[in-house]
């Protein structure tokens, strides 16, 4: 079963550390890729069923990293939101990067204390996501940076970030 | 100096297709603008990008007149003259009584599988629905 | 043009008060299956009321959702219900027509990492 020796997988840092919160290991656990030894966080051994046949690793198409999440309603609206965070939280446990960006009525989510959306990023936050504002439009709601959450992170050209993000940043985006 | 110059200018095409589906109109939400400015600032920065007007997205590209005001429609044909592809549904359309007179030049309503092409051909698919 | 993509529709609308969207959506993934594409419709939120049995829209004059949802599947289209939205909203899979699959909403990630794009409506 050991592949030592053989030619490193694409996107697989084989043979080195891996972290805990990494998109790889993650991905092994989820496809049942049970051969792949770990130790200590380091994978020193991978099956087979690792390879192609050209020897790079076996990814499944749909497979992603990072996800992008843009919210621009509140929560009372309706509940996406909400199911937009447990989302987000959720790829996090499962090693993803996870970004939320917040634009138009969207920032209001962003107020301290303001329900359980805003509880939810500031999860995000403590875990490592990343959490972006509309300046434009935290502007325009009137709302006093120091009522933002700690750790939001709110950018001057927003929609170019936006964009930067979608395209080259995320490997997959959802409105909610 | 030229050469820098000229590099410069040159307009760099990237290799990847945006395209959004916009389903709310005018007005009632800030998604126009959003799904106008979105596609104006992608295209900019080079990439091939595509709009289509579904269900009440379809209002839209009947805001073609000058206002003294925030104009979606405005947003619209600036994308569009930047290159954005637009189309809108001719089925949501016809029910709206929007007919190519009544509507911004230059976009083709057309037929939901015009939409599924542009999905074909996408790495990226925004929709603008609340 | 033929698409060779999965894409996921999520419907978070699905009564006849909100009827242009659910339906629009039905008929892009109606769109999408007949041109070779894989589509797999996930009701959450008021989405689950789209597959609830036994819809009879006669009096409002709209077009029945079950008629479009039978396309749909007859084409190879797949339909998940978000059990926690049907469970807020006091209805059981029984409610439900048989052809969906209740699913959890904390598998809503991997439903997104199985197909490419993720469309809302």
């Amino acid at each position: 079963m050991s592949m030592m020796g053989a030619p490193q997988p694409e996107g697989c840092s084989t043979f080195g550390p891996i972290p805990e919160s990494s998109g790889i290991r993650a991905w092994c656990m989820f496809n049942n890729l049970t051969g792949a030894i770990f130790i200590k966080g380091v994978c020193i051994a991978v099956p087979i069923s690792c390879t192609t046949k050209q020897g790079g690793i076996m990814t499944d198409p749909g497979k992603f990293d990072s996800l992008g999440i843009v919210i621009a309603h509140t929560a009372a609206v309706h509940e996406g939101a909400q199911q937009a965070v447990s989302l987000g939280l959720e790829a996090m446990r499962r090693g993803k990067r996870v970004g939320f960006f917040l634009l138009s009525d969207g920032v209001f989510n962003a107020i301290q204390g303001s329900g359980d959306v805003a509880t939810g990023l500031n999860q995000v936050i403590s875990d490592g996501g990343k959490v972006f504002l509309s300046s434009e439009h935290v502007l325009a709601a009137g709302i006093p940076t120091e009522k933002l959450i700690t750790g939001t992170e709110t950018l001057e050209k927003a929609y170019e970030a936006l964009v930067d993000l979608i395209m080259e940043d995320w490997d997959r985006v959802i409105i909610c | 100096m030229l050469e820098e110059k000229s590099a410069k200018i040159k307009k760099i095409e990237k290799d990847k297709t945006l395209s959004i589906l916009l389903l709310r109109g005018p007005y009632v939400s800030e998604y126009a603008e959003i799904a106008s400015t979105l596609a104006l600032t992608a295209r900019k920065k080079g990439y091939k990008v595509n709009m289509f007007l579904y269900l009440d997205g379809t209002w839209l590209q009947h805001i073609k007149e000058f206002k003294n005001f925030s104009n979606p429609g405005d947003w619209l044909k600036r994308a569009m003259r930047k290159g954005v592809t637009v189309r809108a549904c001719q089925r949501c359309s016809s029910a709206r009584d929007l007919t190519p007179d009544d509507t911004i030049k230059g976009i083709e309503q057309s037929g939901l599988y015009s939409f599924v092409d542009m999905l074909a051909e996408s790495d990226r698919v925004l929709t603008f629905i609340g | 043009m033929a698409i060779n993509k999965k894409i996921l529709i999520a419907l978070i609308h699905g009564t006849y008060g909100h009827h242009d969207d659910c339906y629009g959506a039905i008929q892009l993934a109606n769109a999408i299956v007949a041109k070779g594409g894989d589509v797999t419709l996930f009701l959450r939120s008021d989405g689950v009321y789209f597959a609830m049995k036994g819809q009879d829209p006669i009096g409002l004059g709209l077009p029945n959702n079950l008629d479009e949802i039978s396309d749909f599947l007859e084409l190879g289209g797949t339909i998940k219900v978000d059990s926690n939205a049907l469970a807020s909203r006091g209805l059981e899979p029984g409610d439900l027509i048989e052809e969906v699959e209740i699913m959890d909403n904390s598998l809503a990630i991997e439903l997104i990492e199985q197909h490419e794009f993720c469309l809302t409506f």
